[in-house]
């Protein structure tokens, strides 16, 4: 009985929070829709003249592109350094876990003020270039990537692993590579694959310190609020939602595999 | 004296020699730090340290207190703060509720839907930014689809998304998942017998939230507020796209300072910034001290 309550609950919350993509989907799948109860009729037009705009393709292109290279950056300075700071420094490691309040805490409007400043001319100029991005996406992303490292390196015993490697004739590195590495390799994609998913949804950083000049996804729709019809723009965010839940889906079936091992 | 010295030396160096492979690996790994530590330093702590020092200058580069005095004074910035801290109370507060029993409710379910409930919770999340305030402008803009359908059964006139209501519903709507997926597990933590124990002890259902539920998750349920909070206050891409910046709030104002078509008032930018993330500084040590405070209430 009581279960029945909590699932009228969930599903309530649940179709709530579908609506506006509910919505959304109906409307990018119909011909025209003004001032009836349902659409006038049904079509896939809109979705076709997305796939033929070279613009959005272009926008989804450099999306993937900035959001991997940023994260293949994260993955390749964060991992040695979380597992160093654990094995070796645990006062850097308290550090560390304070940066990630910080980043969380401090929104991006406030950090763009001090970086328009720092990085707009010589001998950094960075501010329009898609270098910065890399930086900046590395601070928003740091507090979730170091979640996920940290996690599961606490799922192993680090000390006796490494000592053990050591004793049998193993320097540290190799112990990090050849042991290390692969016990986390799991855990850290699926919380690559969820930041991938932030940040793919990133607009504030791209716009003001980048500007129009490189269109990611959202820049893309931000620009076609005008002269485009709704369904047009509908259909975009369904499209948009549809690569979230293919990122969302995969790391979840990641995670999953993960945890039966 | 010297033969003591010589064996000062001998053991100095025998020391020496035995940490000598632990302190060179101390010092590689400190340079495995390094790219980490400067990007931090390049992107985070020195625009921070950079706004600060950027809040106390005015546009001839002299020391001084203006660009806060103007923020005190000026109507439209205080406009903005108020506005943002307005959204922020209420869709953290509402947010919060709702997702206190939604993750409750849902931690209590027993079937097995329950994962792929938190999968589309979680792809939620991330729908944020410009396509959220899109579909929100599908779904109940002036030509919506839920306000057609509300209208042609007769229950509203039309609505406004564009008001401050539409705001409050759209940030509600981005806090609910946040607040789901974080207090989902905490509801681990209650065993169901407590609630059984605090029955038989002749105490009701709210007394068991009122001494037990609440009091052992409140360490979360605290954060969870906090970093919601944060979220709303931050909330600037779906704000800007759903009201096309007409809304004031401070991350609209901040930006427009530094990059405005209007005004450039680098001055005035890092005040608000300075003031935007003092206001959150402010909120994370209000809950570390409430902490304590409940801790050792608790605890002793």
């Amino acid at each position: 009985m009581k279960n029945k309550v909590h699932m009228w609950i969930v599903t309530a919350i649940l179709t709530t929070l579908f609506l506006p993509i509910l919505g959304t989907l109906v409307y990018s799948l119909s011909t025209k829709w003004t001032n009836t109860l349902l659409p006038q009729g049904l079509t896939l037009k809109w979705y076709l003249e997305i796939f033929k705009n070279e613009m959005f393709l272009n926008a989804v292109g450099k999306s993937f592109w900035i959001c991997l290279v940023s994260l293949f950056f994260i993955a390749l300075i964060l991992v040695p350094a979380v597992f160093v700071a654990t094995y070796y420094f645990k006062k850097i490691e308290k550090f560390m876990e304070i940066l990630v309040l910080v980043c969380f805490a401090v929104p991006g409007a406030v950090s763009v003020v001090g970086l328009i400043k720092l990085y707009s001319s010589e001998p950094f100029r960075l501010v329009g270039t898609t270098y910065i991005l890399v930086g900046v996406y590395f601070v928003l992303a740091y507090p979730f990537v170091y979640r996920g490292i940290k996690n599961s390196l606490d799922g192993l015993n680090l000390k006796e692993l490494i000592e053990s490697a050591n004793i049998l004739g193993a320097s540290t590195r190799m112990a990090f590579f050849k042991i290390i590495v692969p016990n986390i390799s799991k855990g850290l994609s699926v919380s690559m694959l969820l930041t991938f998913s932030m940040l793919f949804g990133e607009f504030l950083l791209v716009n003001m310190l980048v500007g129009g000049k490189f269109q990611t996804v959202q820049m893309y729709i931000n620009s076609i609020k005008s002269g485009y019809s709704g369904h047009y723009s509908s259909a975009l965010v369904i499209t948009y939602f549809a690569i979230l839940l293919i990122l969302t889906t995969l790391a979840f079936y990641m995670g999953e595999k993960n945890n039966r091992r | 004296m010297e033969n003591i010295l010589e064996v000062e030396k001998i053991k100095r160096s025998k020391k020496i020699n035995i940490t000598t492979p632990q302190i060179e690996e101390h010092h590689k790994g400190f340079l495995i730090l390094l790219p980490f530590m400067i990007l931090m330093i390049m992107f985070l702590i020195s625009p921070f340290i950079s706004t600060f020092i950027g809040s106390f200058i005015n546009e001839y580069g002299e020391f001084t207190l203006e660009n806060y005095e103007y923020i005190f004074q000026s109507r439209f910035i205080k406009q903005s703060i108020f506005n943002s801290l307005e959204l922020a109370f209420i869709s953290t507060f509402v947010g919060l509720l709702i997702s206190l029993q939604g993750a409750y409710s849902l931690n209590r379910l027993k079937n097995s839907s329950k994962k792929s409930i938190l999968l589309f919770i979680n792809m939620l999340s991330n729908f944020s930014g410009i396509p959220l305030a899109f579909a929100f402008i599908i779904l109940l803009g002036s030509n919506g689809v839920m306000t057609i359908l509300l209208k042609n059964i007769g229950l509203i006139d039309g609505f406004d998304v564009y008001s401050k209501t539409g705001l409050i519903l759209m940030y509600i709507y981005f806090q609910l998942p946040l607040g789901l997926l974080l207090l989902y597990p905490v509801f681990d933590r209650l065993n169901p017998q407590w609630q059984e124990m605090v029955n038989i002890m002749g105490g009701s259902t709210f007394t068991f939230w009122k001494r037990v539920g609440i009091p052992v998750m409140l360490k979360e349920i605290l954060g969870t507020m906090l970093i919601m909070f944060a979220n709303a206050m931050g909330a600037y891409a779906c704000t800007l796209a759903l009201t096309n910046g007409t809304y004031n709030v401070m991350t609209i104002r901040i930006t427009s300072y530094i990059a405005g078509e209007v005004a450039y008032e680098p001055g005035i930018a890092s005040a608000m910034s300075i003031l935007l993330g003092g206001i959150l500084i402010f909120v994370v040590i209000i809950n570390e001290v409430m902490l304590k405070k409940k801790r050792g209430k608790y605890e002793k």
